[in-house]
């Protein structure tokens, strides 16, 4: 590869950048007893990226031409009227294989299959489940970065993801619920399997007999799960530089400012191996432990290569991209509040009507105006500190400068999530997490 | 390379498909008002579905020169796999109409045109007292061709292009974003749209909560049918009992007013081509008529399961199994203006953008999500806009209660032709 830097360097180029990745995907997808898919991939991508008076260049191809791809990054580069100049530029040299108990390429097709037909037995169990979709798939991957830097890197990376979908009925009546694990593990993930997919059978069963929740404003406490997705959608999104420099964020000029109750921390730490684990970022910077909010304080955005050098600060290690052919832009790792000092049985007993709010469905946030939406799996009504009947439909909606000083009460129990993040049409892994908190005031949607 | 790899197959499996892709993207990245960095990407790609002895196996590659291989892993795949009698065969071929859904001005588009048109749009804005904090160009070309032991052997050629805005006005702190798109050269239509969009949000207020007339937007009836109804009339989600629509067929589902056909087939609509991802001639298909279901979605699989024609709704890429996905949505227009419409709402919100629509309840309908674009009605006029508000409630409730459907078709984004809609009550949740 390295050949191809000089070449690029001798056209002219400021930086160069060389990535590849090769990847091996398999995919199992049992719906009930029968197998839907088995599925193997194996894929090549090359990439380059240059910066050329002042301006990147990318470009990507599924054939090693770099020349080619140089050429054309230059190219592009060349219509854009930019005055980038980068500043801490990567040169890191490391080689990191993700560590696993149970390697992935040794388990055959056959052993993974059955694994998931051996699954699907649970279901007699549980007598309202109509259906169970099981999917497990995982990938090893061989990613490459070189620069003119002198940066190279290399990860051997392991990743499998489990999921279990079940349906129920009753009547008329039809409910579902989905739990999932995903991050950079070996098979030994589907130890937790079955735990996983007893979760999704009695969840969606109970469901059948869940209320929906009433609408209006309450005091409300979240779980670890979609604490995590609240810290993830209100504030991590909020922190990402690019939406700063766009003025996209109504984080923007409120470094140093208290903008949250003074029991809120939160971080965004890349090492953490988690599923959303960097060893380094695109760009080639190590991963760190970044403090986003100390004390209530807005204490640091996230960087990438880029954003770094236009704000003159160092990188943070979240320069991001989907895949090696998308653009790297800021993004997060593992996102969550930091522990606090109350338990979740003190935080029940301070509600006297409101709502106790688990999991999560998804979430959107639109950080220029600050507004923000994600909906609970379920949860249960609270009445005089007391848990009461389980409810369902249950959505949360605010603004970020609104509800960042109600929170009011933070717990020690912090566990970590395991999601995805869409971002500029790219997605990436993330985890994201939270120990149980109160909100004092929160708009519930429900359709009661 | 297509008859080496069809070669190959013959000799060593009963059945096969070969689905090859070979795609040229590039995208024009805007920041802070600016063009900030282009990409250019070239991809060719390989998937391999074969059936043997009653058993399917699919592999997929990006290394062409090395088919064998992926050849040799779809039939051992195959092996592994149990045999599914509900397999009959691919799809067959059909009649299909010429390849020309696409622009040949697209494909010649290049990276100078991109930025000549941002360029102009940035201007636009800019006149507006906007500011452009961030945007997209991205224009694509694709060549599909699929091959298949029944005789399919089919190319079909897709262009599409879309700008994607996110404007800011500064004034109001107030932002919007929306996008032109097409298969063919983009205008600036839309962008105009979503400038008045965005001044006409200047005053924004959390009204009370209560229940009100509703009025969707195209662009929220998009979102809606594409989270909803789009999963409950998907053929393998009725056939694997997770479809609210299962044993409807026949009978009434929606507002007797609503009539909904997908059509593949329209010249210049973004979702149409020649046929669908197995080789499927594209045809247009009643999905409900006049609140009546009609017909589910198809692919090849489940079209021989159910013993039915396919509609032709195969979706993949090389990388992926077909699922089922749609093409074009319409809804059939009704006889109302909008402003006679909305002169019938006493009191009512018309919201044309919502936030978090995909965390709804497909299986229930039930979904409650924030409002990113809507305004009050009062007395029949849109006043102020809202803010920190949301509505709930359930689709299916929402679709049977239809008071108006506007007498005019608007695209609602996603290959949504649809027009405004007036329901009977929402819940609105705000102070």
């Amino acid at each position: 590869m390295k050949e191809f830097i000089k070449y690029g360097e001798d056209k002219g180029a400021e930086y160069v950048e060389l990535k590849s990745a090769s990847t091996i995907k398999n995919i199992i997808e049992l719906q009930n007893k029968h197998v839907k898919e088995i599925s193997s991939s194996q894929m090549k991508y090359y990439s380059v990226r240059v910066l050329y008076n002042g301006a990147f260049g990318t470009a990507y191809s599924n054939e090693q031409e770099y020349k080619e791809l140089i050429d054309k990054a230059i190219k592009s580069a060349s219509l854009v009227k930019k005055d980038l100049r980068l500043s801490n530029i990567p040169n890191i040299k490391n080689k990191i294989k993700t560590s696993y108990k149970k390697d992935l390429s040794a388990i055959g097709l056959e052993e993974k299959k059955n694994k998931l037909l051996e699954l699907t037995k649970l279901m007699k169990e549980y007598p309202k489940i109509n259906s169970l979709k099981l999917v497990q798939s995982d990938l090893l991957e061989n990613y490459k970065l070189i620069n003119s830097h002198g940066a190279e890197l290399e990860w051997n990376d392991s990743f499998i993801k489990f999921l279990a979908y079940a349906f129920s009925q009753e009547g008329n009546r039809l409910e579902s619920y989905p739990e999932v694990k995903r991050g950079h593990y070996g098979y030994e993930l589907m130890d937790e399997a079955e735990k996983i997919t007893r979760k999704a059978l009695e969840y969606s069963q109970k469901l059948l007999n869940a209320k929906l929740a009433k609408a209006g404003n309450f005091p409300v406490i979240l779980d670890q799960k979609l604490g995590g997705v609240f810290t993830h959608e209100a504030i991590g999104h909020a922190t990402e530089a690019d939406a700063v420099i766009n003025g996209e964020t109504v984080l923007k000029n409120k470094l140093n400012q208290l903008i949250a109750s003074s029991n809120v921390t939160i971080l965004d730490d890349g090492t953490l191996k988690t599923n959303g684990w960097v060893p380094f970022d695109d760009d080639g910077n190590k991963s760190q432990k970044n403090v986003l909010i100390k004390k209530g304080v807005l204490n640091k955005y996230l960087q990438s290569l880029e954003t770094s050098s236009i704000l003159g600060v160092k990188p943070t290690g979240n320069g991001r991209a989907q895949s090696i052919a998308n653009v790297i832009i800021p993004r997060m790792t593992t996102t969550y509040i930091a522990k606090g000092d109350s338990s979740f049985e003190e935080i029940i007993k301070t509600i006297k009507e409101g709502y106790y709010l688990i999991g999560s469905m998804g979430g959107q946030v639109d950080t220029s105006k600050g507004e923000f939406l994600f909906n609970a799996k379920h949860g249960y009504h609270v009445v005089n500190g007391e848990i009461k009947e389980l409810v369902k439909g249950v959505s949360l909606t605010g603004n970020i400068l609104d509800i960042m000083p109600k929170i009011s009460l933070v717990a020690k129990d912090l566990e970590f999530g395991s999601g995805l993040c869409g971002k500029c049409s790219q997605t990436v892994p993330v985890s994201e997490g939270a120990p149980h908190f109160k909100i004092d005031i929160a708009r519930v949607g429900g359709q009661e | 390379m297509i008859e080496k790899i069809k070669e190959y197959l013959k000799k060593n499996v009963e059945q096969y498909e070969i689905y090859y892709e070979d795609s040229l993207t590039e995208t024009c990245e805007l920041n802070k008002g600016q063009i900030d960095v282009f990409t250019s990407g070239k991809i060719k790609g390989l998937g391999i579905r074969v059936y043997n002895n009653k058993r399917i196996g699919f592999s997929t590659t990006t290394d062409i020169q090395n088919f064998k291989k992926c050849c040799d892993e779809a039939i051992s795949i195959a092996k592994l796999n149990e045999k599914d009698e509900h397999f009959v065969r691919f799809a067959k071929p059909g009649k299909y109409k010429e390849d020309n859904y696409y622009s040949k001005d697209v494909i010649n588009l290049e990276a100078e045109d991109m930025k000549k048109y941002m360029e102009d749009a940035i201007k636009m804005i800019n006149k507006n007292n906007l500011k452009l904090t961030s945007g997209r160009y991205y224009k694509s070309n694709d060549s599909i061709h699929i091959l298949n032991s029944e005789g399919v052997d089919v190319v079909s050629t897709d262009t599409w292009n879309y700008a994607y805005f996110e404007l800011l006005d500064e004034k109001t702190g107030v932002s919007h974003y929306g996008m032109e798109g097409s298969y063919d050269l983009l205008g600036y239509e839309k962008l105009k749209e979503l400038i008045t969009r965005l001044k006409a949000m200047n005053v924004r207020d959390t009204p009370k909560t209560e229940d009100m007339k509703l009025i969707l937007h195209p662009e929220a009836i998009a979102d809606l049918l594409d989270n909803f109804f789009v999963y409950n009339i998907n053929a393998e989600n009725v056939q694997n009992n997770r479809s609210l629509f299962i044993n409807k067929l026949n009978k009434e589902i929606f507002s007797n007013k609503l009539t909904i056909i997908d059509d593949g087939t329209i010249e210049g609509y973004k979702a149409s081509s020649r046929c669908d991802d197995e080789g499927t001639s594209r045809k247009r298909i009643l999905l409900v008529d006049k609140g009546i279901l009609k017909s589910y979605l198809y692919n090849s699989y489940t079209a021989n399961k159910d013993n039915v024609k396919n509609t032709g709704h195969a979706s993949r890429n090389y990388a992926s199994i077909p699922g089922i996905g749609t093409t074009n949505i319409l809804i059939e227009k009704g006889n109302k203006n909008f402003t006679e419409i909305l002169k019938s709402v006493n009191k009512g919100i018309y919201v044309k953008r919502v936030l978090g629509l995909h965390t709804m309840n497909s299986l229930t309908g039930d979904f409650s999500v924030g409002i990113s674009e809507g305004h009050i009605i009062k007395n029949g006029e849109i006043k102020h806009a809202v803010k920190d508000t949301m509505i709930s409630g359930n689709v299916l409730e929402l679709l049977k209660n239809i008071e108006e459907i506007e007498d005019k078709i608007h695209y609602g984004g996603d290959g949504y032709y649809v027009p405004n809609i007036l329901f009977n009550k929402i819940k609105v949740i705000g102070k």
